[in-house]
């Protein structure tokens, strides 16, 4: 593709705009949450669900595509690839507070990249200097969700 | 068609965590004789430049330290497009856009508008040393007609920056990929969400006047697959929409609207 330094604009996949007004007409709130009572204004709460947090696509509004894999995808996992199918995935993972990637322009390292030698990763792993902040709140509210 | 039901659900939550997430990555380490390397910082979509382990120290304090965290509230959205004398608010953060300090680092913002962060550690599990390449190449093929795709070092402005990072857990759910979108494109994708059109994509000129924010929402993803991609870059990456939730969506967080998995 050339190195075009204007772009024109490009609508990226059509979505039925008629369907759209009507569903929003009908349905004035977003159907995926509605925002709790906050206790103050800089509280984060958590989203019990998936549809809580980020909306789903939805046939009606964003086309059939949505329920159709890649057609034209002609790239393949290998053969023996398999994971685990079944465990529930949503809500486990730990919370962060800030995320620093490091440039080091390869594509594997060491089991433990904190131990890539002469690292910033060993350096902010090692070093004596911790990062303090992410809030350390108890939080529990009472919220609609639907 | 969606149903609307009334549910009372009651929210805990455990402490939250003061976590510092680590990742090697292969963004191209900047030529400098000094040995310096960069690193990005999320969630204040800023880059630090010339950053030794020397210096790391300061990089916590100055950087990490003063920045936003994943529930620190967003900034409010910028305004139209006339912001281009001053600093778009969706910039405003404790991190001025060059620091001098005794330290050398300085700190520019981020070109990129969104991030697609795959875990490509063959050391840590073989699968993840597989799947990354194959979902690049992919991923690769969706962004290109849409003008976002951005090979590693092209730094053209409002496109996705596609990185390999290392081990981030749940590698049995290979693969793994984290989607960072920043204000910008929440703003974006919210709008056209409100008034019933499509996003439209003009990169370029109002992404260089007002910069992209920092990063307002992250979906971490797993179990995806190739055939997925075209999905995720039409409706999760674009639209912050999930195709395949109780499948595919780990946790992740949204800034503007307040909101964590955890």
């Amino acid at each position: 593709m050339a190195k075009d330094s204007t772009y024109k604009p490009i609508n990226a996949y059509k979505m039925t705009s008629a369907l759209k007004n009507i569903y929003y007409r009908l349905t004035p709130s977003s159907s995926s949450t509605s925002i709790p009572t906050r206790k103050n204004a800089a509280e984060f709460v958590k989203a019990p669900t998936t549809d809580a947090l980020f909306p789903t696509t939805d046939p009606t509004i964003d086309g059939d595509e949505c329920l159709q894999d890649c057609a034209s995808c002609t790239i393949k996992y290998p053969r023996k690839f398999t994971i685990d199918e079944d465990e529930e995935l949503y809500g486990h993972v730990k919370g962060w507070s800030t995320h620093l990637i490091v440039a080091t322009g390869k594509t594997d390292w060491v089991r433990d990249v904190a131990d890539e030698k002469g690292s910033i990763m060993e350096a902010v792993d090692k070093g004596s200097v911790k990062p303090s902040n992410g809030v350390s709140i108890s939080r529990s509210c009472t919220c609609f969700h639907g | 068609m969606v149903s609307v039901y009334p549910v009372l659900v009651p929210v805990f939550t455990a402490d939250h965590a003061q976590k510092l997430m680590l990742s090697a990555s292969d963004i191209p380490v900047p030529d400098h004789s000094d040995h310096s390397t960069s690193v990005l910082l999320l969630p204040s979509f800023q880059i630090i430049d010339n950053v030794t382990p020397a210096n790391t120290p300061d990089l916590i304090t100055d950087f990490v330290n003063k920045g936003p965290t994943n529930t620190t509230p967003l900034s409010r959205p910028s305004q139209a497009a006339d912001t281009s004398s001053e600093e778009a608010p969706t910039q405003t953060s404790a991190i001025p856009p060059t620091i001098s300090s005794t330290s050398g680092l300085t700190s520019r913002p981020c070109p990129h508008k969104y991030l697609i962060l795959l875990c490509s550690q063959k050391t840590r599990d073989a699968r993840c040393g597989q799947s990354a390449p194959l979902l690049r190449k992919e991923f690769e093929r969706h962004l290109q007609p849409l003008g976002l795709y951005r090979d590693l070092h092209d730094e053209r402005p409002g496109g996705v920056g596609i990185y390999f990072i290392s081990h981030v857990g749940g590698h049995k759910f290979s693969a793994n990929v984290m989607i960072y979108r920043s204000a910008a494109a929440v703003e974006q994708s919210a709008a056209a969400a409100d008034s019933g059109t499509e996003v439209v994509l003009d990169v370029n000129k109002a992404q260089e006047a007002e910069g992209n924010g920092e990063a307002a929402q992250c979906m971490w993803l797993a179990r995806v697959r190739p055939e997925d991609c075209e999905n995720i870059v039409r409706y999760t990456l674009l639209q912050g929409k999930l195709v395949k939730p109780q499948r595919q969506l780990r946790g992740g967080f949204d800034r503007s609207k307040q909101l964590t998995s955890w």
